[in-house]
């Protein structure tokens, strides 16, 4: 396995050294940050951050601070809350722009909850939610801390029905929205890597070392470097290219309060990676097949169009899909071992998938990919040194290769 | 024992036969020539010598047995086909090729430098591949056939792009191989490199062996009953057992009846006091043999 070693260092040392491939892999990263901090500097534009002031004429809030007790994560740790005397004050400071807008709490504002807003040119509803939040954390200071947080954040709803079947909810789709990420990951990935297979393949036979190299070592060896170190270089272009959205997601579930609220189901994405390996190996096997017997690079990009593009029906069936999740088609396409990295991984969030379908589909896959392999296998020896001309299937099956 | 044992070997590609039956010895420490028109089954041989096809029927034994993993170590191969990785650096290229035939890093390294040098390449090393000239490339791929010391050498078409100097330079290399007890197969359509460096060769014509054996006597075989002579002066106007004259160059080449030998030829001359600067049986070249060989079986066919 030394040589397969020396061909997976040599492929992807060539292909990582190059510089169109550093130009694309930084490229994708900065144009997202770049968009990303057009985004967030169009908001910080946008935004007023001026404080908003608050006249208490209640008593309520006598002794109120203005973001000592508010929960870190809001948006409101950016909107400072001035308290402020009398409103003649306050005008003053929002004549002079000091403020944004400043908001009268009401002598009667324990029975009615009527609190005045007087802004120049009306308030974001931001800015209210802002307030809201103030004055119920001040009216909630002296309660239980459990008692205040559950009255803050709300209950946390799980849903259930008496068939077995889950109902679509904030959580499901939540689900699905990753699952469909994932998918999208999975597509370039298949993708990416795929042309770099495949290009490696063509250039082989364009530059026509392809002989030098089967006197060297054996075809096994040869196909084990190749697809490792082409897999390799794609997928180092794949972490870069999302490590750096998945990190500010990462950052942004934790800083948001979003997964308090919902109930994210890991069992899905698990489902997709246990397919997803599988699933992998087959195509990128199905790509060497399409490289060593294509004449050219864009006869073999087209093939590889077509399995990539098979692998994304489940979301174009996707209203049938969860209207009906155990219909024969949803079930046939959990077997077809293109659709089922996704089909199985959407079905599991709206019905339970029963076992022996998961094991039926995995082990289609894990069939499908070691068919995979021993076909690329011949033809790769075979079509290899046919130089301009097509190698049939007929002719794969039918040769002596061994 | 021999290095190369080839035994009825046939191939053939859905109707076509590309070897019929062919069989032949590479003695160790010779250079052997495989010979043959374009499409007679050279390359095809070739690639089944290398176990890169495998015969339909008939083996092969290379290096004392059939091919093994190790043994691919121990054989260098310039394909007709050449071909080199053309984005890459030529040291980079070379390196790589050089280690998947077993070497260390450094020992390749090495090698590769020092036959960089001999063919005056090394400047170049950093250069992409697709940037040097096809003579550069050419010899780029010589080094990649020899830097790892093999025991088997077989090159195909070895002289194709290069100008007279590197010509010769790679002619000397293949006999420095020779004389270091190394086998070297050599396919050629150049039939003077072949008398020149060959000492025996196997001629295929469609699949088949149509020659086989020691140059001298396949030429010795194949001579007619020719004479050439160089007299200073003129020849007497008629002599013993002399069918036709005829003038060649600064010479005459005399057509000799069947029952009459050069050796009595030359005594008619020494009787009749013709002084003479050159006489030789005539031996008809390795191309003419080739194109009488080939043409004839064009005919039967």
């Amino acid at each position: 396995m030394r040589k397969a070693w020396i061909v997976f260092l040599h492929e992807y040392v060539r292909h990582v050294k190059n510089k169109r491939f550093l130009f694309g892999l930084l490229s994708l990263p900065l144009a997202i940050l770049l968009m990303t901090g057009v985004a967030i500097a169009a908001v910080f534009l946008s935004f007023d951050f001026r404080p908003v002031g608050v006249i208490d004429r209640s008593g309520l809030f006598q002794d109120a601070q203005s973001f000592k007790e508010m929960p870190f994560k809001e948006i409101s740790f950016f909107l400072q809350v001035l308290p402020y005397d009398d409103e003649e004050a306050a005008r003053r400071a929002l004549d002079q722009g000091d403020i944004q807008a400043f908001f009268i709490i009401e002598p009667d504002y324990l029975t009615t909850g009527k609190v005045r807003s007087i802004s120049q040119t009306g308030v974001d509803s931001i800015v209210t939610d802002v307030v809201s939040q103030y004055l119920l954390t001040h009216l909630l200071k002296n309660e239980n801390p459990l008692v205040k947080t559950r009255i803050l954040e709300g209950p946390r709803l799980e849903f259930e029905t008496l068939d077995g079947k889950e109902p679509i909810n904030n959580s499901s789709l939540f689900t699905s929205v990753l699952i469909f990420l994932f998918g999208i990951i999975f597509f370039f990935s298949i993708n990416i890597t795929g042309n770099y297979l495949l290009q490696a393949l063509v250039d082989e036979k364009e530059n026509r070392t392809i002989e030098i190299l089967f006197t060297s070592l054996s075809t096994d060896q040869l196909m084990i470097g190749k697809i490792f170190g082409n897999l390799s270089v794609g997928l180092t272009q794949i972490f870069f290219w999302f490590a750096i959205p998945l990190a500010l997601g990462v950052f942004a579930l934790r800083t948001l309060p979003l997964p308090n609220t919902l109930n994210l189901d890991l069992s899905a994405i698990r489902l997709m990676m246990l397919l997803a390996v599988p699933a992998f190996i087959m195509v990128s096997a199905l790509m060497m097949l399409a490289g060593a017997t294509a004449t050219e690079a864009r006869e073999a990009q087209q093939v590889v169009a077509l399995f990539s593009m098979l692998f994304f029906i489940p979301l174009f069936i996707l209203d049938i899909l969860i209207e009906n999740p155990d219909s024969p088609l949803s079930i046939g396409f959990s077997f077809f071992p293109f659709t089922a990295p996704l089909m199985l991984p959407l079905r599991s969030v709206v019905t339970r998938i029963p076992f022996w379908q998961i094991a039926v589909s995995e082990g289609i896959l894990v069939l499908c990919a070691a068919g995979a392999i021993w076909l690329a296998s011949r033809a790769f020896r075979l079509g290899m040194l046919r130089y301009g001309k097509k190698v049939t299937l007929m002719e794969i099956f039918r040769s002596r290769v061994s | 024992m021999a290095t190369i044992q080839v035994h009825e070997i046939t191939k053939r590609f859905g109707h076509q036969t590309a070897v019929n039956q062919v069989t032949f010895n590479v003695e160790p420490g010779e250079i052997f020539g495989l010979l043959g028109p374009n499409g007679a089954g050279k390359t095809t041989t070739i690639r089944i010598i290398l176990d890169i096809f495998k015969p339909d029927s008939g083996s092969v034994e290379v290096l004392g047995g059939k091919m093994t993993e190790e043994k691919k170590n121990r054989i260098g191969y310039l394909p007709e086909e050449r071909g080199l990785y053309q984005d890459i650096s030529l040291e980079m290229c070379l390196n790589y090729l050089v280690r998947l035939k077993g070497l260390k890093p450094s020992q390749a390294a090495q090698r590769v430098a020092d036959l960089m040098k001999q063919f005056d390449l090394y400047e170049h090393r950093k250069k992409k591949v697709k940037e040097l000239s096809k003579g550069m490339q050419q010899k780029a791929q010589i080094i990649a056939t020899l830097a790892h010391e093999p025991d088997l050498i077989i090159v195909d078409e070895p002289f194709s792009g290069l100008d007279p100097v590197n010509t010769q330079m790679v002619k000397d290399l293949l006999r420095e191989e020779r004389n270091k007890g190394r086998t070297i197969i050599m396919s050629t359509h150049q039939m003077h490199q072949v008398e020149e460096l060959c000492d025996r060769l196997v001629l295929i014509n469609h699949g088949k062996v149509m020659l086989y054996g020691k140059i001298n006597e396949i030429r010795r075989n194949f001579a007619s009953h020719k004479v050439v002579v160089h007299p200073l002066g003129e020849l007497p106007a008629y002599l013993p057992g002399v069918l036709q004259v005829e003038q060649v160059n600064s010479g005459y080449l005399l057509h000799v009846d069947t029952g009459t030998t050069p050796q009595e030829i030359l005594k008619s001359l020494v009787e009749a006091n013709i002084p003479l600067e050159k006489f030789e049986i005539a031996m008809p070249t390795l191309d003419d043999i080739f194109i009488q060989v080939v043409t004839a079986q064009g005919e039967e066919a």
